[in-house]
């Protein structure tokens, strides 16, 4: 997997307690076309504060065009967004 | 004793190198010749931090920034963000304090840990820094040095024999050693003019000053020949102060104007928007002085400071600015200024006071509308409330400090 750190939309469930859980997100591709992945399996969730920036990091695995994937994506606290993180 | 002095190692720039990292960057900062510095245009343009590489093509902390691209002209200038320096002060000392109850912040990078009551349950010193160091640059994406000792200076000495990223013990038995062979300007407290000084009488290593004879230091350098005496051969009783029991001795605020001010009217008004900015801190502290000092610099970089011992204590803007104002006309010979700033010591902390004579009458109205300014700035911002001068200029009502004067810099040495 290689460092990609893309801002991404998403959708995402916050449970009551415990942290949220990605549902699906949205990125762009490097020709220029949107798509859209469904996170099917949640591996791992670490909680990370490289330099002082609190982040949560997802191991996650979905069908991309058919193929299995692993992927990670990043949720960072403080500035309330998600990032593609590695891929 | 057991004291840990842990010390980030180039602070701001690893910080913002472990950032950059963590914002998706591709270039670790740490192993190109990088600098933090600030904007050139604002003539804020100095280095504050600089990467190893950076050091190996001679680069210094303080210079230019123009100086410094001179040296290396593919130089990378990052600027400095101090929002990030905070967070990643705040955890390191998470970090620290699951170790040990009583933590000194000394300064935003450094802090000192008395280990001494938690050893029985983390065991051995080293093995205990060994995991710090670990869990630092694990955790948070930076090194640190840190440094043993039995006292607060003997574990700071340590922690800078040799950088980055390691640990260093330095017991008393180890002084000869470790210590005295260091060259004099080394040892902490022994600055720039105190180390030209003793040159001067052929004092270059720490052993050499530890070897002198106590009289002489005191008739030398006064109490400070003293300390740095003993400092020489590992004394330092201080012990280490968490830091909401340090008592503040002073406040001071200064700034770097973007232009050269030769004008009158233009240097009070910087002056008073510096008095509203120590004044301000000065009630927040709830503490009144009677020691009010300027200083300023010029264009030439020639510095003057003058001070007023007044015969009252305050807490009001207007007081301090009316003091600091009389000052600044002293100690201003019309030159174009740089660089002013302002400060006020000698604080009293009882709500008694003497009442004064010549006391105007409107003392009290004043205390309360700095009362009622302070509110207000605290609930709307430091811009909602300012004074007439200040009204359609560049100027800013408070100036000094980073940060909303929020940024702590320097712990200070404890009592």
């Amino acid at each position: 997997m290689k460092i990609v750190a893309k801002p991404v939309d998403a959708v995402a469930v916050f449970k009551g307690t415990g942290r949220p859980l990605p549902y699906k997100f949205r990125f762009r591709e490097e020709d220029g076309t949107d798509r859209e992945v469904q996170v099917e399996r949640i591996f791992l969730v670490e909680e990370r504060r490289i330099a002082g920036i609190r982040t949560l990091l997802y191991d996650c695995q979905s069908a991309v065009g058919g193929v299995q994937r692993r992927y990670q994506l990043k949720y960072l606290i403080q500035d309330c967004r998600w990032e593609l993180y590695k891929i | 004793m057991i004291i840990f002095h842990i010390d980030a190692n180039s602070a701001y720039l690893s910080w913002s190198a472990a950032a950059l990292l963590e914002r998706g960057g591709t270039l670790d900062l740490r192993t190109v010749p990088s600098v933090v510095g600030g904007s050139q245009a604002s003539r804020h343009g100095i280095v504050l931090a600089k990467s190893i590489p950076a050091k190996k093509v001679g680069i210094k902390t303080g210079e230019s920034l123009f100086e410094a691209r001179q040296k290396y002209p593919k130089l990378l200038v990052v600027p400095p963000d101090y929002d990030l320096y905070m967070n990643c002060s705040d955890a390191m000392y998470g970090i620290l304090r699951q170790y040990s109850p009583l933590i000194q912040r000394y300064s935003i990078d450094e802090c000192f840990v008395d280990y001494t009551a938690s050893a029985h349950r983390f065991g051995d010193p080293l093995s205990l820094a060994e995991r710090i160091r670990e869990r630092m640059r694990r955790e948070l994406g930076f090194t640190v040095n840190i440094g043993i000792s039995c006292n607060k200076l003997l574990a700071k000495m340590a922690s800078e024999l040799e950088k980055p990223d390691r640990i260093h013990t330095l017991f008393p038995e180890e002084i000869e050693s470790k210590m005295w062979p260091l060259p004099v300007a080394e040892l902490f407290m022994v600055g720039r003019a105190t180390a030209a000084r003793l040159a001067r009488i052929n004092i270059r290593t720490i052993g050499e000053l530890a070897a002198m004879d106590r009289h002489q230091l005191r008739v030398m350098f006064k109490s400070h020949g003293e300390r740095i005496g003993q400092y020489a051969n590992g004394i330092d009783p201080s012990p280490v102060v968490p830091n909401d029991r340090i008592v503040q001795k002073g406040i001071g605020n200064s700034m770097t104007v973007f232009y050269d001010v030769t004008d009158r009217r233009e240097l009070l008004a910087y002056l008073l928007s510096l008095c509203e900015r120590a004044g301000a801190r000065l009630r927040a502290l709830g503490a009144r002085a009677s020691l009010v000092s300027v200083w300023l610099r010029t264009d030439a970089f020639i510095s003057r400071q003058h001070q007023r011992q007044l015969y009252f204590y305050t807490d009001q803007t207007s007081e301090i600015y009316r003091a600091a104002a009389a000052l600044m006309e002293e100690c201003w010979l019309g030159e174009p200024i740089r660089q002013l700033g302002v400060g006020l010591g000698s604080l009293s902390r009882t709500d008694q006071e003497q009442i004064s004579f010549f006391d105007s009458e409107k003392a009290s109205d004043l205390r309360s509308t700095d009362m009622w300014v302070d509110r207000i700035r605290q609930r709307y911002g430091d811009g909602a409330i300012m004074r007439g001068v200040f009204v359609n200029t560049t100027l800013k009502s408070m100036e000094g400090g980073v940060n909303e004067g929020q940024f702590l810099t320097m712990g200070g040495y404890g009592p």
